[in-house]
């Protein structure tokens, strides 16, 4: 079918419209998240210019240093609101300007109007510094591990460089030296702990707490859940009340995930958890063990949610199976377990791996439920362990999905934060979307192997 | 191994068959046996979800009971002696006081003599005499007992007919205190000889002359429990325990007790879904406050304002997402060639991948702010889009056939895809322009003027970004069941002369019409259950409006706030379970209704088929 262009018919045209938005929406949505996610690591240049509070005595301007984040542009009501007399439509620029020693928040909004002498010198540092920070200056002395800076407003600082974790000229580097620069950044990003409230440094706990949560969840939901879906295709009689009962199972799918962390709240945690701390760790009560949200709950929780997806995605691949492997099985004499295992399973188990990789991508970007059931907003200690059972099943994880959720909506420093939960999200959505192209190659290789 | 069996390879070959059948047999029972005791237990785990989440709630809804016990030690003496009365205050309400009741905040005074007459008297204007004269009872019978409940809010008074009253003090249009007539309680069958309230919540006890004992709580007017017996006629006195599980009968003679069971006393179907009149509250309301002042720990729990936010976010977010769902899969469906055809419809479903909490955080950080500017702009958009369907149908057919030709080669779509963008562009100038024009610079401030209350974070930010999140369901199920169509009918239809837009109107379109219907219907049930979306782009209001500007509150963001922080096995915790287990029901209805719908279409469409 091709389609009837030269008709004149409105439906016709106002579908096309709303497939091209769907595809426009996902274009625009792909280029933000891509755009500011990767953005975050890119050496900006640092700008210096001068400020005048008031047009008069342009020689009080004082001197600012920093990166130039966003701008807005003010209506005229909002400059009246704000009580300003500029000229409407007014720009207006957030800059970043580090540490300031005199207690000043670390970004501010300049009036483009005030600005003036604005330049890029290339001696520029900008310095990490272990306590203050970002730090924005010129280099003055360098000499037995110290650095001397001086700040935009003239002050010198004294700085160890053991403090410095980083120092770096962005106005003076090359493509190339960018370039380095970012994946450098993007590896300490992927590969550090956060610092200063979850507002600095880098994301390995909760990159940690979402692959190992979801990694115990795949073990405990495969097997259940492939044993279910084979009771429920291969052995169930197709009865009015198997058929009700694969109804529901089906549908538990459809239930929001939070009524599950309502579940995983109330009966592993307290009932469940609490059993356990009264059988085996009634020395420590009443502090609790397992009597409390935890990384197992957590997984335990996910399985949950995923099961249905699991018995779903193995019911599915049992049925595509062409009966005459079975019959011929049958035929030369094989009892069904042998058919079962010798012949079915093996031909349905990459349905089974899409399943379970489907569930592991679901399972990765919820938080809702997990919210009750043991991830919290700063853990920095990873669920690991040197000696017997190498995971800390009891102890409470980070996750990506709740970090979004934390640092972009509950972070006291909003400005700072934005822009690295960008960064998250786009870690998130790689993970997910590499899941699932893995899922979609498996799928195809099999469909054609069977066919 | 015992003697008596040799090893199988030594047995002679028609019996060593045989054993092996019995091997295998046993083998084949026994896993049977294994996958439906594991299977059915999974199952069964599932299904027990649904009756766990059922036990933690049904405590809520017990009704109240309460067993005579042996009193084993004497309750703690109880100062009753009332506070002495000013001699400007009786000499103000000018009868012999008989009942007083110190207001504790800004000291009202209310003083009331037996036959019911009262009057309310302020220590900061002694000289103004009585504020408010009014009667207790109907004049006709006597007053009997009159007491604070618990929390200092509200009064209960007795008379000798049996009538309970509850009173609040509310202020006036000046600011200043008067008594209020709130409700009668159910009426008692004999004088009432005295009231106890519970400690630390708006429960109290009736002792009347008939030796009947009755239970009650401020919000209904119904008993929770009562109880007659003789040996209570000669109390004189309630007295509830600490904790108020046990109420003493004092008076002459022995003591005698009850003990209560009575947790949730402030759950009922109806606090739940009907207006209730809170203590201090001026009319009766519906809210939702779990916890609210801290002097008096009365949790309000109406489900009602959660419902109405929850219905708010899914209504307006289907409004978004059921006409792009089903138009986009009726053009990819209906009018695309295969290779582009099942390209398109992929990249569609993509859009099912991002996770919800990032949709939420993109709506609350960029959509919301951005929305906030560009208000205008949008309405322009949704006004320009009909004209350029408009401008599309009348203007395409007059292009020379060489351009009509560029269709279905996936150009179409990204020209069609350009020429929205350049709308949107249109729309974000005009609408900017507009709005300096005619609204001084700002919609939104011009909305506030007008009476609109607007806030940054509304139903709009949420219906388009959950509508975003509820598209792609919508799309897959529609195109499937759209590209599933038996292929004779539309060839048919086609044979017989059938234009291209007739096959998609009279045969496709009809055909798939339930699968439509399933497909709404399952995207309402992930609309209803979205939390992450809801709880980052609202600002958790508990507001009951469909208010297209303000924000909501959702059953799922209100156990995602609320249950980290309740009791375990308080009513909060009950009632937060409750929640949950209506969502269960909700979302599993209307996905069980869509699921019955597309099997059925599955079958017509096979036997359509052969």
């Amino acid at each position: 079918m091709t389609p009837d262009y030269h008709q004149r018919n409105y439906w016709f045209w106002l579908a096309a419209l709303a497939s091209a938005f769907v595809l426009m929406l996902l274009l625009a949505l792909s280029y933000l998240m891509l755009s500011r996610g990767l953005g975050l690591f890119w050496p900006a240049d640092i700008v210096q210019f001068r400020v005048s509070q008031n047009a008069e005595s342009p020689h009080e301007a004082s001197l600012v240093l920093g990166e130039v984040v966003s701008q807005q542009q003010l209506t005229a009501p909002q400059l009246a609101a704000a009580g300003l007399t500029f000229s409407a439509p007014a720009t207006r620029i957030l800059v970043k300007q580090g540490y300031q020693p005199s207690g000043a928040p670390a970004f501010r909004w300049y009036w483009q109007q005030q600005l003036s002498d604005v330049q890029r010198p290339p001696e520029v540092l900008l310095v990490r510094h272990r306590q203050f920070g970002e730090l924005y200056g010129w280099p003055q002395a360098m000499s037995e591990g110290q650095l001397l800076l001086q700040l935009a407003n003239g002050q010198q600082l004294r700085l160890q460089q053991a403090d410095i974790m980083l120092q770096l000229a962005p106005n003076s580097l090359s493509w190339l030296q960018k370039m380095r620069w970012f994946a450098g950044q993007w590896w300490s990003f992927l590969s550090t702990e956060p610092r200063e409230a979850n507002s600095a440094g880098g994301i390995l706990p909760a990159i940690t707490g979402t692959l190992l949560s979801v990694l115990l969840m795949a073990v405990v939901v495969a097997p259940i859940g492939i044993m279910a879906g084979i009771y429920l295709h291969e052995y169930a009689r197709d009865g009015r009340l198997v058929r009700l009962v694969r109804l529901s199972v089906h549908n538990l799918a459809g239930v929001p995930s939070v009524v599950f962390g309502v579940f995983g709240l109330g009966f592993f945690v307290y009932v469940l958890g609490g059993s356990i701390d009264q059988l085996f760790y009634p020395e420590r009560l009443p502090q609790p063990t397992f009597g409390t949200p935890g990384l197992i709950w957590v997984s335990l929780t996910l399985a949950l949610l995923t099961l249905p997806v699991v018995i779903v995605a193995t019911e599915e691949g049992l049925a595509r199976i062409p009966s005459s492997l079975r019959l011929g099985g049958y035929a030369l004499g094989a009892t069904k377990a042998e058919v079962l295992r010798k012949l079915i399973l093996p031909a349905a188990r990459p349905a089974m791996l899409t399943g379970i990789i489907l569930a592991v991508s679901r399972a990765a970007g919820e938080v809702a439920p997990l919210i009750f059931v043991g991830v919290v907003k700063y853990a920095p200690v990873l669920p690991l362990s040197s000696s017997a059972p190498y995971i800390q099943l009891d102890q409470q994880i980070m996750s990506l999905g709740f970090q979004i959720y934390d640092v972009g909506l509950q972070s006291s420093n909003a400005d700072a934060a934005e822009p690295r939960v960008f960064a998250i999200a786009l870690v998130l959505l790689v993970l997910i979307g590499v899941l699932n192209l893995l899922a979609m190659r498996l799928r195809r290789y099999y469909r054609r192997r069977v066919v | 191994m015992t003697q008596g069996t040799p090893p199988l390879s030594r047995l002679p070959a028609g019996k060593q068959r045989q054993r092996r059948t019995q091997q295998r047999r046993w083998l084949n029972r026994l896993w049977s046996w294994l996958i439906t005791l594991a299977g059915g237990s999974v199952i069964l785990a599932l299904l027990g979800i649904f009756v766990y989440l059922l036990t933690e709630v049904t405590p809520l809804f017990k009704p109240v009971s309460a067993q005579p016990i042996v009193v084993e030690h004497s309750p703690p003496a109880f100062d009753i002696t009332p506070a002495p009365i000013p001699a400007a205050a009786a000499t103000a309400a000018g009868f012999e006081v008989a009942f007083s009741l110190v207001e504790p905040l800004q000291g009202y005074l209310l003083l009331a003599a037996s036959n019911g007459e009262a009057c309310l008297w302020w220590q900061r204007q002694p000289e103004a005499g009585c504020l408010q004269r009014l009667s207790l009872t109907d004049r006709t019978v006597n007053l009997t007992t009159l007491r604070w409940l618990a929390g200092k809010q509200s009064i209960v008074s007795g008379d000798s007919s049996g009538q309970l009253k509850q009173w609040f003090f509310l202020p006036d249009e000046h600011g200043q205190l008067r008594i209020s007539w709130i409700k009668p309680f159910a009426r008692r069958n004999a004088a009432i000889v005295d009231i106890a309230p519970e400690q630390g919540r708006s429960g109290f006890a009736v002792l009347d002359a008939a030796g009947g004992v009755s239970l009650f709580y401020a919000n209904l007017t119904k008993p929770l429990w009562q109880g007659q017996a003789a040996e209570y006629q000669r109390a004189t006195r309630l007295q509830f325990s600490q904790r108020n599980e046990q109420l003493w009968l004092l008076g002459p003679g022995e003591p005698t007790a009850l003990q209560l069971d009575n947790r949730h006393p402030e759950i009922s179907w109806r606090t739940l879904f009907q207006k209730v009149w809170y203590e201090g509250w001026q009319q009766p309301e519906y809210v939702w406050q779990s916890s609210g002042g801290a002097e008096l720990r009365q949790g309000k729990y109406s489900l009602v304002p959660l419902t109405i936010g929850t219905l708010k976010a899914a209504f307006y977010a289907m409004l978004v997402a059921v006409p792009l769902g089903i138009l986009a899969a009726l053009y990819t469906a209906c009018f695309l060639s295969e290779p582009l055809r099942s390209r398109l419809s992929q990249l569609i479903e993509l859009l099912a991948l991002f996770p919800t909490v990032i949709i939420g955080f993109l709506a609350a950080i960029w959509l919301a702010p951005a929305l906030e500017q560009h208000l205008l702009a949008l309405l322009l958009f949704l006004l320009l889009l009909p004209l350029l369907v408009l401008a599309l149908a009348r203007l395409w057919p007059r292009l020379p056939k060489r351009w009509q030709q560029i269709p279905g080669s996936g150009w179409d779509l990204m020209l069609l895809a350009a020429l929205l963008f350049v709308t949107a562009y249109l729309a974000l100038l005009g609408g900017d322009t507009l709005q300096q024009q005619f609204f001084s610079g700002s919609f939104r401030f011009w909305l506030n003027e007008q009476g609109v209350s607007y806030q940054q974070r509304n139903a709009l930010v949420v219906g388009l970004a959950m509508g975003f999140a509820v598209l792609p369901i919508i799309f897959s199920i529609c195109y499937d069941v759209m590209s599933q169509v038996p292929r004779q009918l539309t060839l048919g239809a086609s044979a017989l002369g059938a234009t291209h837009w007739q096959i998609v109107r009279r045969v496709i379109w009809p055909l798939s019409l339930p699968g439509v219907l399933a497909a709404v219907m399952l995207g309402l049930g992930r609309a209803l259950g979205e939390t992450m979306i809801i709880l980052m782009a609202t600002g958790n209001a508990p507001i009951s409006n469909f208010n297209l500007f303000e924000g909501l509150r959702s059953l799922t963001a209100t156990l995602t706030i609320e249950l980290p922080e309740a009791a375990v096995d308080s009513s909060h915790y009950r009632m937060l379970f409750l929640v949950a287990i209506l969502l269960f029901i909700f979302t599993f209805m209307a996905n069980t209704l869509a699921d019955l719908v597309r099997q059925r279409l599955k079958r017509n469409f096979q036997r359509l088929d052969t």
